[in-house]
């Protein structure tokens, strides 16, 4: 079976990307092994209790919530220096430090950047 | 006479080069406002309350999507750009949008 590594290091909402990364990891989910890597502002993904309700926009953390087999690693340095170490975050998500989320990359069979 | 400040529209992450950009013009003003919207809203995570001399407004809507409840030392208005609008027309010396 194939497999494939989605990286998105763009922050939710402020662009279509975060949203793009999840659909094209969702459908890929299909026949493939896939794992979605958050970098850089892409860690924002992963904070728990997101509410997008007033901004018309669709919930991302639901996504992430309604496809629990997908496997979503969080760059934990991009984690510590956005402040969000301490905050509540999704329960499926992988915190890795450096180390795993480089040979995570170097394993899987492509990566695809957002 | 009226007060005048600076007032700044942040829409930028913290990591983002504009934000460092927009950050140092506000340090320099000594007299500011920054109104937090869209992805800027995620400053209140990064320090941003921590520097002295200007007052923070941010985006209730953007907050909400992005999970922060950061709510010290930032005003939160019902009606966001009503109130950015007003501030700009009337009690603005210089108006900076990153």
């Amino acid at each position: 079976m194939k497999s494939v590594f989605y990286l998105l290091n763009t922050a939710p909402y402020g662009s279509e990307k975060a949203f793009g990364a999840l659909n094209a990891a969702a459908v890929s989910l299909n026949g493939m092994n896939v794992t979605l890597g958050l970098y850089g502002d892409g860690v924002y993904l992963a904070a728990a209790d997101q509410d997008s309700t007033n901004l018309r926009m669709p919930n991302l953390s639901d996504i992430l919530y309604s496809y629990g087999e997908l496997r979503v690693l969080v760059h934990e340095p991009s984690l510590i220096e956005r402040g969000l170490f301490d905050k509540t975050l999704i329960e499926t998500i992988e915190l890795v430090d450096e180390e795993d989320f480089l040979k995570e990359m170097e394993n899987l069979d492509s990566v695809i950047l957002f | 006479m009226q007060e005048e400040y600076d007032v700044f529209l942040l829409t930028k992450p913290p990591s983002n080069p504009r934000s460092e950009l927009c950050l140092k013009l506000v340090t320099r003003s000594g007299n500011a406002r920054i109104y937090l919207a869209g992805d800027g809203v995620y400053h209140l995570l990064s320090g941003i309350l921590e520097l002295p001399g200007y007052t923070v407004y941010a985006c209730q809507e953007d907050l909400k999507a992005r999970a922060i409840n950061v709510r010290e030392k930032v005003i939160i208005p019902d009606n966001f750009y009503s109130v950015l609008v007003e501030d700009m027309m009337e009690h603005c010396k210089r108006a900076y949008t990153f």
